[in-house]
């Protein structure tokens, strides 16, 4: 028998408590609103206005959420009603939304392509910020109404983001694609979670009659649910079968989209598979679907799809999606140990990635202009006319593939060092598996992440015809080296980065 | 809290270390840095006062340490969870022994190339990168831990790949850099993965952490007899790419592409050394079975390599098959536990194989040079058109002859001594043994006279004789010009180190050698086996005959392009009079027994000539078939089906987005179906 | 119907099936959580949050009429290997 419900004093207790704890998100859901109204106020200068709002309430933001790392030194806290987790994991993910969301407004004016956008890009910020309180509810929701809720929140965003160019035909084709696709995935979710509720009763994981329930019922129709629910969260991770859209919808939108969405939310929706798995994972009588097995074959066959099927693009957009994809496999093998040194190594490896993905993506916006299909071949020769923009592209491809000595190096090397952990106690042939797989993709990745300095310093350019002459674009090449240099000093000192992720 | 060593107790020694690796790197640094004008070509000048500061600092550190105890020093470099990563430097015999060899190699190879690629527009990315490499391996030979020697061994491989394609106009030059650096992925997979199952052993990549405790390593130890096979074929893999060694091998031939300077340093004297230094480093982790396996595959490799250098016509080429039988030998000295003078044969190895590609620099630049003054459409690296250089490249003669028999393993010369080493070592390996383990030693000594056989057709081919451009031009003069200084310097600096003297005092006995004696450990033999007598004279009464094989192969080739050809050589080189007892007591027998026994006689020596030949001919053949199709057809069904699996991945990719969630749903039904199934 | 029809409208009220199955579900079970309601105040959020999503689709697939003239999403395939 369930305990009497809450009386209203008690619940508003509860919510009044738990305030203390959403400051972040609270001055999220302000900074949004302010965005949007200096938008519509300002006519002028409102791009500049609303860029330099976003990031100072970003700064804010993160502040406030170092603030809550103190916070809840003495153990994770329960808030709403059990409707959100804050944690330690939570509040590491969230300082890495904030520095990437950063990054990522700072980039949005540099890209050609987006600054021709007739409308401004005012609403832009103001849906990257909305996408952020999105996230950050995602990162700490453990009740699948919050599931819900926070992830139709972050899709909902990232349609109109994608879908942002309304004159670009791609773009709006990738839209389509994307609302599509992303539509049907959390339809499917939401089935899943209804099932879920039917089963159980409850909307709260944590809570200990969730899992009571589960395990006494047939483990068939509780594996469809699973199934189901694992679908929606699968479309934000984009691993197989759920990464059909990807390559399609990256080369569409446009670059710095593309960065948000290839980090972003690729983080989120591990926080999310995290939060979501744990109970399932502690519950010491759960056998009804192994979610070991589940997704180690998946992220063998992510790892597999992503990087293979990379070889064999030419439009360097598509090449990084397949190579988005390959990235999450890897981050699935971190998932499945199921341990604390896996979660670190998987915040360690996720953050590397992020930082070179937009760093590789940035590039990409610099070499191509208004070229909107930029393919491999239109770097030919490139690396001599911008030498400095060379290195770096060189530098962040070294750390995407795991060469030493670059931050990604250091990711790869915690993962597998996690995974082999694991594999020494328990002895599962999967976890073997992913080993191998992951080395040997690892070695297949060389083959295309490779393709550009090839073309870029090897081959000379057939015709000589310049690029548009002296972009004014050193700015976002100052980015770009800064990005650099942090992903090879972290790959000397990896010991700052670690010790936040622990 | 592990005990951190303290920098005082030995600072000189470190501060020593320190400025001989870091040196290299400076001259790298700057040289990027400053502008083109300022330094106007004499960045090479910068670089090469630089290695000879770390030369000099190189050898007072040997000085210090060398058979003294080790110095290990180190720092905390970064931590992870509880587990704390130290970077730091160990001094021991072995690094201390590699320092000045690299620099002592390196200064040589700086001076010759400032010579060198004087005319050459990309001179100062040529310096840059020579440093860069420098730096590079000095560091990979002094790190205490496999994490930083992953890494440096990573750098060498990526400055070997800048240098290899150092010419990118050339499609060849393009290819072979990328082959090069895809077997070395292969080779720095497995070495990773041998770090790794080690780190997840032991929780340490300190070589002193990992090495000091006979129990981490013993049958009875912590790490399970199959882990260690594993992580022992692991290192293997990594030091088989490096090595070249068998099947890894196809990229150094081809890394040939690079220029002359960089292949007798990074090619052939220091960096594919790397990968026997790397078994050195880790040769507790090698079980018997894993020797086993390195034994047979540096032994295969050695006498692979020696066949098909036996049929090449291109200078480089045939160095470069040199170069990989020689590491096979290496190799497989440390399979059958000859540690000591494995690594004494890649100091001498280092010495002379680095004198020989320098030497064939010099021709190649002589042949280039008739070439673009005649206009001829040749190739200069081509021994055929070679011929009757001696003449005009008198000094670059000498230093070749004498690597040349330093190659072949002559008495008295560096070579003789660390050959006999792995011979005689080999032969006590497999006494005692079943007949298969007798093929091992025995394949060894037919490699050695193979060796001799290859190298003294090249020495004829491209000193003795007439040039063979005069058939093509008859009027075709050699111009003595003079020898540029900044070659022979070098070369002559570097041939006093391939005679005994400087290894050891007794030119006949490798046991006196100061180097063989640094490196002894527990199983050292003393002189009293019958084999240390037998061996070295064996080797050189059957090398005698070998070299005369080259010869007669020679003259039977010449005798149909000239046939007046022949009395200088033989005048010049004393095998002439053996040549010379054949004929005399050819032409005796036909006094004597008369025509039908000359001829029976003709028949017997020119069948069996030909057949030695032929035979070799054909082994070579098959080799460079296996070469052709197995190894690189491997390579490339694996890439075909990378390519397969990848069309696969994008047949789903068909832009219909109804498509996409059609497939997703099959593919979720499935999961769902297969799920009740099990 | 969300994979058979050729119209993205058509699509789209075929995902609002899928989406009113869960729903009714929701508030079906919900019958047996008197006390916190939760499945009922769950069928709300996901009718609001799906009308808002289809707001956004419909805006799209707008635009696609107007770059494409047409929003068949079969023939909507530009953007492929």
């Amino acid at each position: 028998m369930n305990e009497l419900p809450l009386s209203i004093t008690e619940q508003l207790n509860n919510i009044l408590q738990s305030i203390l704890y959403v400051v972040p998100e609270t001055a999220l859901a302000i900074l949004f609103l302010l965005v949007i109204i200096t938008g519509l106020l300002l006519k002028k200068d409102a791009d500049r206005f609303c860029q330099l709002l976003s990031l100072f309430g970003l700064v804010f933001v993160f502040q406030r959420d170092v603030q809550q790392l103190y916070l809840i030194l003495s153990g994770p806290k329960f808030l709403f009603n059990n409707m959100l987790l804050l944690h330690h994991v939570s509040i590491v993910f969230k300082l890495i939304f904030e520095a990437l969301a950063f990054l990522i407004v700072v980039y949005v004016p540099l890209d050609e392509q987006l600054k021709v956008h007739k409308k401004g890009l005012s609403d832009l910020y103001a849906i990257i910020i909305a996408v952020v309180f999105g996230l950050h509810l995602m990162a700490m929701s453990v009740n699948l109404l919050m599931i819900y809720l926070s992830v139709e929140m972050v899709s909902i965003g990232s349609f109109l983001m994608v879908a942002y160019r309304s004159e670009n035909r791609f773009a709006v084709e990738s839209g389509l694609k994307y609302v599509l696709f992303g539509f049907a995935a959390s339809a499917t979710m939401l089935y899943g979670m209804s099932l879920l509720y039917a089963f159980t009763g409850q909307l709260d994981l944590f809570n200990g009659q969730f899992l009571e329930q589960l395990i006494h019922l047939n483990p068939v129709p509780v594996s469809l649910a699973i199934l189901l629910v694992l679908t929606g969260i699968g479309f934000k991770l984009s691993f197989v079968p759920m990464h059909f859209w990807v390559p399609d919808v990256y080369e569409g939108a446009a670059t710095p989209i593309v960065a948000f969405l290839s980090t972003l939310t690729k983080i989120v929706g591990f926080a999310l598979l995290a939060n979501f798995l744990t109970p399932f994972i502690f519950f010491s009588h759960w056998t009804a679907f192994d979610f070991r097995l589940f997704f180690s074959a998946v992220a063998i066959l992510t790892m597999v799809t992503g990087n293979f099927a990379a070889i064999l693009q030419n439009n360097l957009k598509r090449m990084l999606a397949y190579s988005a994809i390959g990235h999450t496999g890897f981050g699935l093998m971190a998932l499945v140990t199921f341990s604390q040194q896996g979660v670190s190594a998987l915040l360690f490896y996720l953050l590397v990635y992020a930082l070179a993905n937009i760093g590789a993506l940035m590039l990409c916006s610099f070499y191509a202009g208004k070229n909107s299909m930029l393919t491999v071949q239109d770097l030919r020769g490139l690396g001599k006319t911008y030498p400095f923009a060379g290195v770096c592209f060189v530098i962040l491809l070294i750390s995407l593939t795991g060469l030493p000595v670059s931050a990604g190096f250091n990711g790869k090397v915690l993962v597998f060092s996690a995974v082999i952990e694991v594999y020494r106690q328990t002895h599962n042939i999967w976890l073997l598996a992913l080993l191998v797989t992951g080395a040997v993709t690892t070695v297949v990745s060389l083959f295309y992440y490779f393709k550009i300095p090839l073309y870029l310093f090897l081959k000379s350019a057939e015709n000589e015809t310049e690029l548009p002459a002296e972009k004014k674009q050193t700015f976002l090449l100052i980015i770009i080296g800064l990005l650099s240099a942090l992903v090879l000093l972290i790959g000397i000192y990896p010991g700052f980065l670690s010790d936040l992720v622990r | 809290m592990e005990q951190i060593y303290t920098l005082q107790t030995h600072s000189s020694e470190i501060q020593l270390a320190l400025a001989a690796v870091l040196l290299p790197f400076a001259a790298f640094i700057i040289n990027f840095l400053l502008p083109k004008t300022v330094l106007n070509k004499g960045e090479g000048l910068f670089s090469t006062v630089c290695i000879l500061f770390s030369l000099i600092c190189s050898c007072l550190l040997f000085a210090k340490v060398w058979a003294r105890k080790p110095i290990h020093e180190q720092v905390l470099w970064f931590q992870i969870g509880t587990i704390k990563i130290y970077a730091g430097l160990l001094l021991n015999n072995l690094s201390v022994l590699m320092l000045p060899l690299v620099s002592g190699i390196a200064l040589a190879v700086h001076i010759y190339s400032v010579a060198y690629m004087h005319d050459d527009l990309m001179f100062r990315r040529y310096f840059r990168y020579l440093s860069f490499f420098c730096f590079a391996m000095m560091a990979l030979v002094v790190s205490d831990n496999l994490l930083l020697m992953y890494a440096f061994w990573e750098l060498v491989g990526f400055a070997s790949y800048l240098l290899i394609g150092f010419w990118f106009t050339r499609e060849k030059a393009v290819q072979a850099n990328k082959k090069a650096f895809i077997m070395n992925r292969i080779g720095d997979i497995g070495f990773l993965i041998g770090i790794m199952i080690l780190f997840a052993h032991f929780h340490t990549f300190d070589l002193i952490t990992l090495f000091n405790y006979p129990t981490n390593f013993s049958s009875s130890g912590n790490l399970s007899g199959t882990w260690l096979i594993v992580a022992g074929i692991c290192f293997f893999l990594g030091a088989t790419a490096k090595s070249a060694q068998f099947p890894l091998h196809t990229w150094l031939p081809d890394a040939m592409e690079g220029p002359t300077s960089v292949s007798a340093l990074i090619h052939a004297a220091t960096m594919v050394a790397a990968g026997v230094f790397l078994l050195a480093r880790v040769y507790p982790v090698f079980n018997p079975d894993v020797k086993l396996i390195i034994t047979i595959v540096g032994t295969f490799t050695a006498f692979m390599a020696a066949t098909i250098a036996l049929t090449q016509n291109d200078l480089k080429k045939i160095l470069a098959y040199s170069t990989i039988s020689q590491l096979g030998f290496m190799v497989a000295a440390m399979g059958i536990g000859a540690y000591a003078s494995s690594l004494f044969h890649l100091a001498t190895h280092a010495f002379f194989k680095c004198l020989l590609f320098l030497s064939a620099g010099v021709i190649i630049h002589e042949m280039q040079h008739i070439k673009e003054k005649l206009h001829l459409d040749i190739d200069p690296q081509n021994i055929l058109y070679m011929g009757g250089l001696r003449k005009v490249l008198p000094i670059t003669f000498i230093t070749c002859i004498i690597a040349a028999l330093a190659l072949i393993g002559f008495p008295l010369t560096s070579g003789y001594l660390s050959k006999d080493g792995i011979l005689i070592q080999a032969f006590e390996w497999a006494e005692g043994r079943s007949f298969l383990y007798q093929l091992i030693p025995i394949f060894i000594l037919i490699t050695s006279w193979l060796t001799a056989f290859y190298i003294s057709r090249l020495l004829f081919k491209v000193f003795w004789g007439e040039s063979r451009l005069k058939e093509m031009i008859p009027t075709f003069e050699y111009h003595p010009s003079k020898e540029n200084k900044l070659f022979t310097w070098p070369m002559l600096f570097l041939s006093v180190f391939c005679l005994f003297p400087f290894f050891s005092l007794n030119p006949l006995l490798y046991e006196h050698a100061w180097l063989f004696r640094g490196f002894l450990a527990a199983d050292y033999f003393e002189r009293e086996n019958i084999y240390h007598t037998i061996i070295p004279a064996a080797v050189n009464l059957i090398t005698v005959p070998v070299v005369y094989l080259a010869y007669a192969r020679y003259i039977n080739q010449n005798i149909k392009w000239f046939p007046e050809s022949g009395f200088l050589f033989r005048l010049s080189y004393n095998h002439w009079y053996i040549d010379q007892f054949y004929q005399n007591y050819i032409a005796k027998s036909v006094v004597w027994t008369g025509r039908k026994i000359y001829a029976f006689d003709l028949f017997v020596i020119d069948g069996l000539v030909n057949l030695i030949a032929k035979v070799g001919l054909i082994i070579s053949q098959i080799s460079n078939w296996l070469d052709k199709y197995i190894i690189d057809g491997a390579v490339n069904f694996i890439a075909f089906r990378i390519r397969d699996i990848g069309s696969f991945a994008r047949g789903f990719q068909t832009g219909k987005v109804q498509q996409y969630l059609l497939t997703m749903l099959i593919f979720i039904l499935s999961i769902y179906i297969f799920k009740i199934l099990i | 119907m969300v994979l058979t029809k050729n119209n993205a409208i058509q699509v789209l009220i075929g995902i609002e099936f899928m989406i009113n199955a869960a729903v009714i579900n929701l508030v079906a079970f919900g019958k047996y959580d008197r006390y916190h309601n939760s499945g009922q105040i769950f069928a709300l959020f996901a009718i609001v949050l799906a009308a808002a999503a289809t707001a956004v689709a419909l805006a799209i697939i707008l635009n696609v009429y107007r770059r494409f003239k047409t929003i068949d999403p079969a023939k909507i395939d530009a953007l492929k290997d």
